[in-house]
């Protein structure tokens, strides 16, 4: 199938970006070693390995962004935009895929190295099943469409910004940044229970927070919060991301 | 018979004040090769970029087979656009992009294509963006060549290329033509290589079609007349007269009409006249 | 084969023409096959459709035959067909021509067979 062959070769074009990844990671890791003055602090070089699965989603992050050539080489070869945008979605699965399955290796150590309170999800979700092995398939699922949602939302950004010649490129980023700092200034102010507060009033709040995130106020009551509120959280954000980043891939014209 | 019809036509670039085109109305057959002639800018490229749902119609639509082109993946997959603007990867090799595209088009002829790179003289171990301008050309022409498409549309195909390769280019297109009939369009503004080739000539002009005939209307409407200028004058009378140019007493005339019903003297020669004067006159006269 | 491009003569009279020189010249022969329409339009760069066009009056004409998958063959009785054409045609070709520019001569009719007479009797001195 004509959409197939397309991903197979986006897929390849992706993989040069896990070697980048990697090749920062080596070099953060190196750097966190060499940098600090006395002798080598085994501490520095833990710490610095946290970021490493932060890292590979990035550099997935920013290999999905850049779209335009995708689209070229799709309409190129007579593939319509709607098949296109499906390409679009199965390379970004396959991609979150490898990119979880990569990270799984180094979070695993990390858990190892510093315990449950160094990753956001570990800290709220680990332990809910009382099984080590279906904690983990959970973490990696959520992790997994917390990626793909990333991508798609990026790739959204992307391809809507594409539609705009270059003055409308700078108006959309300043509004994003804009809008980032605002957010940003809001939960530097507040935490983030805080400010849905701030928004919804305290009753809702325990509502929605547990609804969408499947947490939990009374920590006595359950120590760990559910990981399927947030997966279906996501999944139904992951559907209306889709829809619109299809809406905006319909509207997308060649370029000279 | 598929076909692509385009009906009032209009585009216009945002932020331009005037559109480029204002209601474009052309048909494309199936098998035949159509000659798409037009000064620099005057939106070849783009007419062609909007059959091939590259860029969107301001009014007006495209048609294949009665459907609009947009988001058609049956129309998309029988249109073939070669653009003078690169699409593929730079750093592939080109041995790897054949191999992606084959792929792609399931009656890819693999066969015409290994014929032609060794006609071309093409290597395909170079890499996409190593290769000269001419080569560029020729990796999209014999990609071109080998797509299953019912409609493929070439944007300049000759630019860059030296006269051995025109020659090829030309040969190929023909012999492929033969065996496996389906429609060319080309456009070019150089004339005098393909007029025997093509067999349907559109002229596009200020955002217009300003001519849109087969090769055999043109040639039977379409004539110069030498000889002495009595004789030549005595012979064309009443015939509205493109142009004339006069040595001496003899005279040449060049009209688009019908012979006239006279007996021809023997002392005036007829010409069919050459597309290429055919074409200038048209340009000019309704370029006033 | 030659073509002129300039001539008013469409190109697919052209080459049925040519066609049909060849055949009577003896160039091709009697039941062999002729080029293709590919190698032709190829060789004098012009649109297969025309060849095609040309060569089909041929084939209306039973001067050529087309066999599947085999090609074009000239027919069998093909070049005495075009001999017992062209005889009919002489009298308009020739005849005509030769008597309308005799008068342009002021040559008689007289004239006119003492010259034929004369130009016979110099192709049998000659042999």
């Amino acid at each position: 199938m004509r959409t197939k062959e397309l991903v197979k070769m986006y897929v390849k074009e992706f993989l040069p970006f896990l070697e980048y990844a990697l090749i920062v990671s080596v070099v953060l890791l190196l750097f966190s070693v060499l940098e600090s003055e006395q002798k080598f602090r085994l501490n520095d070089f833990q710490n610095q390995f946290i970021s490493i699965p932060y890292i590979f989603d990035f550099f997935a992050l920013l290999c999905v962004s850049m779209n335009h050539n995708r689209f070229k080489l799709a309409i190129q070869h007579g593939i319509d935009r709607k098949d296109f945008w499906k390409a679009k979605l199965m390379l970004m699965a396959k991609a979150s895929l490898v990119v979880n399955v990569i990270n799984l290796v180094f979070v695993l150590i990390i858990m190892k190295m510093h315990g449950m309170n160094s990753l956001a999800y570990t800290s709220t979700y680990f332990g809910f099943f009382h099984s080590y092995f279906i904690d983990v398939i959970f973490m990696f699922i959520t992790d997994y469409i917390a990626l793909l949602l990333l991508m798609v939302c990026v790739n959204c950004f992307g391809t809507f910004a594409s539609l705009f010649n270059r003055y409308g490129k700078i108006c959309f980023y300043l509004i994003l940044a804009a809008m980032y700092f605002f957010v940003g200034s809001i939960l530097a102010k507040y935490s983030v229970v805080a400010s849905f507060t701030h928004f919804l009033g305290r009753i809702h709040t325990e509502v929605f927070l547990n609804l969408v995130f499947g947490l939990y106020e009374n920590q006595k009551l359950h120590p760990y919060s559910n990981p399927i509120h947030i997966i279906i959280s996501m999944l139904i954000m992951l559907a209306i991301a889709a829809a619109f980043n299809l809406l905006f891939t319909k509207l997308v014209q060649v370029k000279r | 018979m598929s076909k692509i019809e385009i009906k009032h036509l209009k585009k216009r670039f945002k932020f331009s004040k005037e559109p480029l085109f204002t209601d474009i109305n052309i048909t494309f057959e199936e098998n035949q090769i159509y000659g798409l002639f037009g000064e620099n800018g005057a939106g070849k490229s783009t007419l062609m970029s909007l059959i091939a749902d590259y860029n969107f119609v301001t009014a007006g639509e495209v048609l294949y087979d009665g459907e609009p082109v947009h988001d058609n993946s049956k129309a998309l997959q029988n249109i073939y656009y070669m653009s003078q603007n690169n699409m593929y990867n730079k750093n592939d090799k080109v041995k790897k992009i054949f191999d992606f595209v084959s792929k792609l088009y399931v009656d890819y002829d693999v066969e015409l294509q290994n014929r032609l790179v060794k006609k071309f003289r093409l290597d395909e171990s170079q890499k996409f963006n190593k290769l000269s301008t001419g080569y560029k050309s020729i990796v999209r022409i014999i990609i071109s060549l080998c797509v299953p498409c019912k409609f493929i549309f070439m944007d300049e195909p000759t630019l860059g290329l030296d006269a051995r390769n025109r020659e090829v280019f030309y040969t190929s297109l023909i012999e492929t033509y033969s065996e496996n009939p389906r429609t060319f369009v080309l456009s070019t503004h150089i004339i005098e290589e393909i007029d025997q080739i093509i067999n349907h000539f559109i002229l596009l002009q200020d955002g217009e079609i300003k001519m849109d005939s087969s090769i055999d209307d043109i040639s039977e409407k379409s004539y110069s007349i030498s000889g002495p200028s009595e004789d030549v004058d005595k012979y064309i009378q009443g015939i509205n007269v493109l142009d004339s140019d006069q040595l001496g007493r003899y005279k040449t005339v060049h009209f688009m009409d019908e012979l006239p019903n006279r007996e021809k003297p023997e002392s005036v020669d007829i010409e069919k006249m050459k597309l290429q004067k055919l074409l200038i006159y048209v340009m000019e006269k309704e370029g006033k | 084969m030659q073509f002129d491009f300039n001539s008013p003569e469409p190109i697919f009279i052209q080459v049925a023409t040519q066609l049909e020189d060849a055949i009577f010249t003896g160039a091709f022969q009697e039941g062999t096959q002729i080029p293709s329409t590919t190698e032709i339009s190829k060789q004098f760069k012009i649109n297969p459709a025309t060849v095609l066009k040309g060569m089909n009056m041929l084939v209306d004409n039973d001067l050529l035959e087309k066999r599947r998958g085999r090609g074009t063959f000239v027919s069998n009785g093909a070049q005495e067909a075009i001999i017992k054409k062209r005889q009919e045609h002489f009298y308009n070709d020739y005849i005509l021509n030769l008597i309308n520019e005799s008068k342009k001569l002021q040559l008689s009719e007289d004239d006119i067979l003492t010259l034929v007479k004369r130009g016979y009797d110099n192709e049998q001195n000659r042999n």
